[in-house]
Order: structure tokens, then C-alpha cells, then sequence
């Protein structure tokens, strides 16, 4: 009897434990969702800083806004409220005074904060949103300097989603149309080509071949969808693209049309299989109904099991469009990756996620937040198309 | 009745069509898996696997894969397995069972590179684990959860539930039967749902850049960076200088799609082995 209740304790424990762990893909979902859109929401909530930031190198003491600091290393901050900049230090056995206004509701970064005319000359190559000041040394490499950081302000969104121009580094220009142009078109070049010849060979292989030919033309199919899609990249890189370079003449052969024709067979499967399937789960009846009106098997295949079918058809082709979206080595490796509207097929482009994966390894700030940004533009994108998916699938259970 | 000649000629057509399509499609993968075995295979050796890059080998590479493989699977093997006899043994149609079907769906539909993303935001910066072969292991495993679960549940279906009632009506409580009954016949599709998705992780590249990393030495241990033979691939063709660069580039591609077509044909044999043992 005690042995019995123990078996029973066991197994509620096992039920719970098993729940528990059930919910961990949920969990994982609700946490990939949180902490892309957390990242990717931050550079259009605030701006990068509160303070003015003020690094010197070679300068082992000096005054900045009435406050001294000896052999500094890291930033000193001034807040945005402050009436302006002053720091004095010794140079060259004198004592200089190098002031600056900040007008903390300057639209642009030249207008956040200005220096008089005298140290103009000084100023050496301005970045966006970074000052540095060099005064002239007897030694070459001691020269004192002084570096000025400016905040950068909130991102605006239309000048994300609509900018046309995408200089992360020096200019501060991140506007990713160019980039959302790209796999729109890799995206829809992929689909034009890829699915109608995937639809011909899915009628094929689930109406007219036989049991072991249908099983053959499967298992290659199979295949193409275990390909890495690097090793399909490095395919296209060593064979399209110079085919491409040879045929257009163009100076490179990475190009949008390379990504579209590397897609467009990795899209293949996806939608081959899920079409096969849902061409097989057409009621024989419907056949047999067909034939014996009359009609030619083609007819059968092509006008009554194919519109039987829609919503499964739709539903493969929408996950192609998905697979095509999300594809990032192989369009890495033969897109050619300059930030740029095409005018041509055979100019260079650069996908999305060609972004994230180019430049996640180097940039930082708010360059890397707005990576998780162009992140969170590609799960709406699939969000949305899984939901379209979601919705043909009720309604084909409506149906059945 | 003869049919219009006319009719003839575009039903002619439109076979030609479809047969046309499907030669394309074996075309392509004709050609791409013969241009790589063909330069591929003859730098292709034992030595070429096991020695250092220095030498011209690929054998850091091989293990840091290795690694990767074995750190997802730890993972998501028994978390997969778990998942899919909840959802299918304990509760089929609960709204709780609804949320995780959602939610394996959502995240099947969810390109690789955001796995990426996450992967490095919460394991790499958030755990402290940096660009490590663990942080990439433990992204890849949510990855392929999708994989192992969905399998898993096709092969726990197929099970005839005079199985699980035989079972239960000897006395047995619920895991018991979970244990002794079900699980050892799902065996073979849960060989199937692995083999699978160690072919995925072996393949998959852009959300081991960002969360395992580039670097080239031989791992010591899983908290350490490593590069993966996919990146390899990628850096080699990138940075290739030398000419013997793209030699070891086909090389390793070829290591890439022999191994994919092993895994391929294993997992044809392991699932139509279950077909077979159902249908008995």
C-alpha cells in the first residue's frame, strides 16, 4: 500500500516538473521578444547621455568650470543645463582659457555647442557629435588634447525607418530605407522566380509521379533544405558571382540579382514540402469527382486540387517569404553589402540582416542599440506574416 | 471523343512545364553539391581534419563545432522531449498547451540572426558568459527546441493508444506508462528529432558570429570563444589572400555538405523506421 502511494506522489511530482518545463519555450519567446524591443526601443526614448563629456590627454591639471582635476584618465561630465564651457590648463608654460557656449535646444550637433572664432584652427577633423581640440607640442605625439562629447539626442523614428543615408561611425547617419529596400527586393525577386518553379514540381511530385520517383525528387529536396545556407552562399560567391561579373560587365559580380538567385533556390523547400503536404490532404473524392466528370487528369490536378488546396499553398508560399526575409549568410556573401538603393540589378545591396550580422561585432552606443532596432523591424515583419499563417490555418480547419 | 488538338498541345505544355521545374530544382542541387565535392574532395583527408590551421587543417574548427553541438543538445534534447509529452501525454488541449503550441510556432517562424541577437544581449552580456561556445550553445538550443519538439510529438502520435490503455488498465499510474510504454516507442522518432537538429546547429552561422565569435585557437573549455567550421568558411572566403585560402575553403564546404548528407539519410532511415514499427 505505501509502495502504491509513493508511485502516486512520483507521478504528480513528474507532472508538475513537466509542466514547468513546458512553459520554458514560452518563457524563451516572451524573453527574445523583451530584450530585442528593449534594446531597440532605448535610442528612441533618450538621448545618449545627460552630460557633455570631456576627456584630456596630456594635460596633468586642469580647471573646468571652476573645478580642478589632476592627471584625469576618464570623462569629466558637464550637465546640458551648464551656461557654457570653461577650462583652463597650462600650455607651454601658459596659462590658456578655452571657453565654449552650449545651447542645450540646438537642432543640430554644430548648433549644441560653439566655440569662438581664435579656436577655430585648433578643432581638427569634427565628427558628429565629437569635438577634439589639439594644441601643438615640440614633441610629436605629446600634443595636448581635448576631447568634447556631445550627447547625441533621440533617435527620430521617420529619420530611422526613412533615411536614406547609413554613416554609423563618423557621421551619425542612421537611416535604414536603403537597407528595408534591399530585402523587400531580394525578398520579392526570391518569391518571383522560387515559387512558381516550386508549385510546378510540388503538382508534379504529389499528382503525377509515382510512389518511388515522388520519394526521390522528396529526398533531394531534403537536401537542398539541410544545405547550410553559408555553404549556399560560398556556391554563389565562387560560381554566380562571377558569372554575373562576366555576362553584365559590371566591375563586381555581388550583386542584388546573385542574392535573388541564391534565395530563390533556398527557398525552394520550404515551400515544395509544405505544398506537397497539403496537396496530398486533398479528400481523394474530390479526384475521383473530377475524373469522372470527364476531365483530364491535368485538369484534375491543376483546376480542383490545387484551388482545394489554397490556403496550405498560401501558407508555404508566405514561409518561403519568411525564410527569404530572414536570410543572412548567404546574402552576406554575395550581395556585396553597400548601403545603397539599387538602380540596377546587378548593383550592390545590403539586406537587414546583413546589417546586424556586419556590424554587431564592432559598433557600439547607440550604432549597436539601432542594430536591435532593425531587429525588431524584422519581427514584425515575421510576426506578421506568422499571423496571416495562423489565420489561413483556422480557416482551413473551418473548412475540413 | 477525341480531345481538341489544341487542349493537347497546352496540357503538353504544361507537363513539359512541370517536369521542367523539377529538372531545374535536382539541377541546382546537382550543381551545387558537385562543384563543391569536385573541388572539394581532393584537399579533402584525415590529416586535413585533424591538423591546425597553420597547417593548413581545420581541426579547431571541428572541435569548437563539436562543442557547440554538444552544449545545444544537452540542452534541448531533454527540455524538447519533455515539452513534447506534456503537449501530448498530459495535456492535449489545455489553454496552457495552446500558449506553448504558439509560442514553438512563433519561434520555428523566427529567422536565425534574432536568435543571434537575443543570444548575445542575455548569455553574452546580461549572464556575463562574453562570446563563448556556452552562450552560443544555450542560444542555438532555444533554436532548435521547435525541431526536437515537433518531431518528438509527430512520433508520441503515431503511438497507438491501445499502448498507453493497455498499459494503464494493468494498474500503472500516468509515468509509468510515460516511461516503460510510450517512451520507448517514441525512441526512434526522438533519434530522428536529434540527428535533425544536429545537422541545423552544424550548419547555422549567423547566430554563432555574434554569440560564439571568430576566434581561431583550439577552445579549452566551453566558457572560452572558438569559430565554427560555417564561420571559418565565411572568414576564409572573406579574408582569403592565398590561393591555398579557397583550396581550404572548398575543403571545409565539402566537409559541410558530406556531413549534412550524412545526417540527411540517417534521419530518412531512423524515421522510416518507425513508420514501420507503427505500422506493424
Amino acid at each position: 500500500m505505501r509502495n502504491r502511494h509513493r508511485r502516486i506522489q512520483i507521478d504528480s511530482a513528474v507532472r508538475i516538473i513537466f509542466q514547468a518545463v513546458s512553459y520554458l519555450s514560452v518563457i524563451a519567446l516572451i524573453a527574445m521578444l523583451g530584450f530585442v524591443f528593449y534594446q531597440g526601443i532605448r535610442p528612441f526614448t533618450a538621448p545618449t547621455a545627460d552630460q557633455i563629456q570631456i576627456v584630456p590627454e596630456h594635460i596633468p591639471q586642469l580647471t573646468v568650470n571652476g573645478r580642478m582635476y589632476e592627471n584625469r584618465r576618464s570623462f569629466i561630465d558637464i550637465p546640458m543645463d551648464a551656461e557654457g564651457i570653461t577650462i583652463e590648463f597650462e600650455h607651454q608654460g601658459e596659462h590658456l582659457v578655452v571657453n565654449a557656449g552650449i545651447d542645450p535646444s540646438g537642432d543640430t550637433w554644430e548648433e549644441i555647442i560653439t566655440f569662438p572664432p581664435e579656436l577655430h584652427q585648433y578643432i581638427t577633423s569634427p565628427e558628429a557629435y565629437m569635438y577634439t581640440i589639439i594644441l601643438p607640442s615640440a614633441v610629436a605625439g605629446l600634443e595636448q588634447r581635448i576631447h568634447i562629447q556631445i550627447p547625441e539626442p533621440r533617435q527620430q523614428v521617420s529619420a530611422f525607418l526613412l533615411g536614406s543615408e547609413w554613416r554609423p561611425v563618423y557621421r551619425k547617419l542612421y537611416g535604414i530605407l536603403p537597407m528595408i529596400a534591399a530585402t523587400l527586393l531580394t525578398t520579392a525577386g526570391a518569391v518571383l522566380l522560387g515559387v512558381p518553379l516550386a508549385l510546378l514540381s510540388s503538382v508534379l511530385i504529389a499528382e503525377f509521379l509515382g510512389r518511388r520517383s515522388a520519394s526521390l525528387v522528396r529526398s533531394a529536396v531534403d537536401l537542398l533544405a539541410g544545405i547550410p545556407s553559408v555553404v549556399y552562399g560560398f556556391f554563389g560567391l565562387m560560381m554566380l558571382v562571377p558569372l554575373i561579373q562576366r555576362i553584365f560587365g559590371s566591375s563586381s559580380g555581388s550583386s542584388l540579382l546573385a542574392a535573388v538567385a541564391v534565395l530563390s533556390v533556398m527557398i525552394l523547400p520550404t515551400v515544395i514540402s509544405i505544398t506537397v503536404t497539403s496537396l496530398k490532404a486533398v479528400p481523394a473524392a474530390y479526384r475521383e469527382a473530377s475524373l469522372a466528370l470527364g476531365a483530364t487528369p491535368l485538369q484534375t490536378a491543376w483546376r480542383v486540387v490545387f484551388p482545394a488546396a489554397r490556403s496550405g499553398i498560401t501558407a508555404s508560399v508566405i514561409l518561403g517569404t519568411a525564410r527569404a526575409v530572414g536570410e543572412t549568410m548567404a546574402v552576406m556573401l554575395v550581395a556585396g553589402n553597400s548601403p545603397q538603393f539599387p538602380s540596377s540589378l546587378t548593383d550592390s545591396v545590403r539586406t537587414m540582416t546583413a546589417t546586424i550580422a556586419l556590424e554587431m561585432g564592432y559598433s557600439s552606443g547607440r550604432h549597436n542599440e539601432l542594430l536591435f532596432s532593425i531587429g525588431i523591424i524584422l519581427f514584425v515583419i515575421i510576426i506578421a506574416l506568422n499571423a496571416i499563417i495562423m489565420k489561413l490555418k483556422t480557416n482551413m480547419q473551418e473548412v475540413s | 471523343m477525341k480531345s481538341h488538338p489544341i487542349r493537347r498541345m497546352k496540357e503538353g505544355m504544361l507537363y513539359t512545364l512541370m517536369y521542367a521545374a523539377t529538372g531545374i530544382i535536382l539541377s541546382a542541387l546537382v550543381l551545387i553539391l558537385g562543384y563543391i565535392l569536385y573541388n572539394g574532395l581532393g584537399k579533402l583527408s584525415i590529416g586535413f581534419i585533424f591538423s591546425s590551421p597553420q597547417e593548413g587543417g581545420i581541426y579547431p574548427m571541428v572541435v569548437t563545432t563539436a562543442y557547440v553541438v554538444i552544449t545545444a543538445m544537452a540542452i534541448a534534447l531533454p527540455v524538447g522531449i519533455i515539452t513534447a509529452l506534456y503537449t501530448t501525454e498530459y495535456s492535449r488541449n489545455s489553454p496552457g498547451t495552446r500558449y506553448i503550441r504558439l509560442a514553438i510556432e512563433t519561434l520555428a517562424g523566427i529567422p536565425s540572426i534574432l536568435y543571434g541577437l537575443f543570444g548575445l544581449m542575455l548569455f553574452s552580456r546580461v549572464l556575463g558568459f562574453g562570446q563563448s561556445i556556452i552562450a552560443g550553445g544555450l542560444t542555438l538550443s532555444i533554436m532548435i527546441l521547435p525541431v526536437i519538439i515537433r518531431t518528438t510529438e509527430e512520433s508520441l502520435k503515431a503511438i497507438p493508444r491501445s499502448f498507453r490503455e493497455g498499459s494503464l488498465a494493468l494498474g500503472t499510474t500516468q509515468w509509468q506508462t510515460v516511461y516503460r510504454v510510450v517512451l520507448p516507442s517514441a525512441l526512434p522518432g526522438i533519434l530522428t528529432a536529434s540527428i535533425l537538429s544536429i545537422g541545423r546547429v552544424v550548419g547555422e552561422a549567423a547566430p554563432v558570429l555574434l554569440t560564439v565569435g571568430i576566434a581561431r585557437n583550439l577552445p579549452r573549455s566551453i566558457f572560452q570563444s572558438g569559430r565554427t567550421l560555417t564561420i571559418h568558411l565565411y572568414y576564409l572566403t572573406k579574408e582569403a589572400i592565398r590561393p591555398d585560402d579557397f583550396e581550404i575553403a572548398f575543403a571545409a564546404a565539402a566537409v559541410l555538405v558530406l556531413f549534412i548528407i550524412v545526417v540527411n539519410t540517417a534521419a530518412r532511415y531512423t524515421a522510416a523506421g518507425y513508420k514501420k514499427t507503427m505500422e506493424r
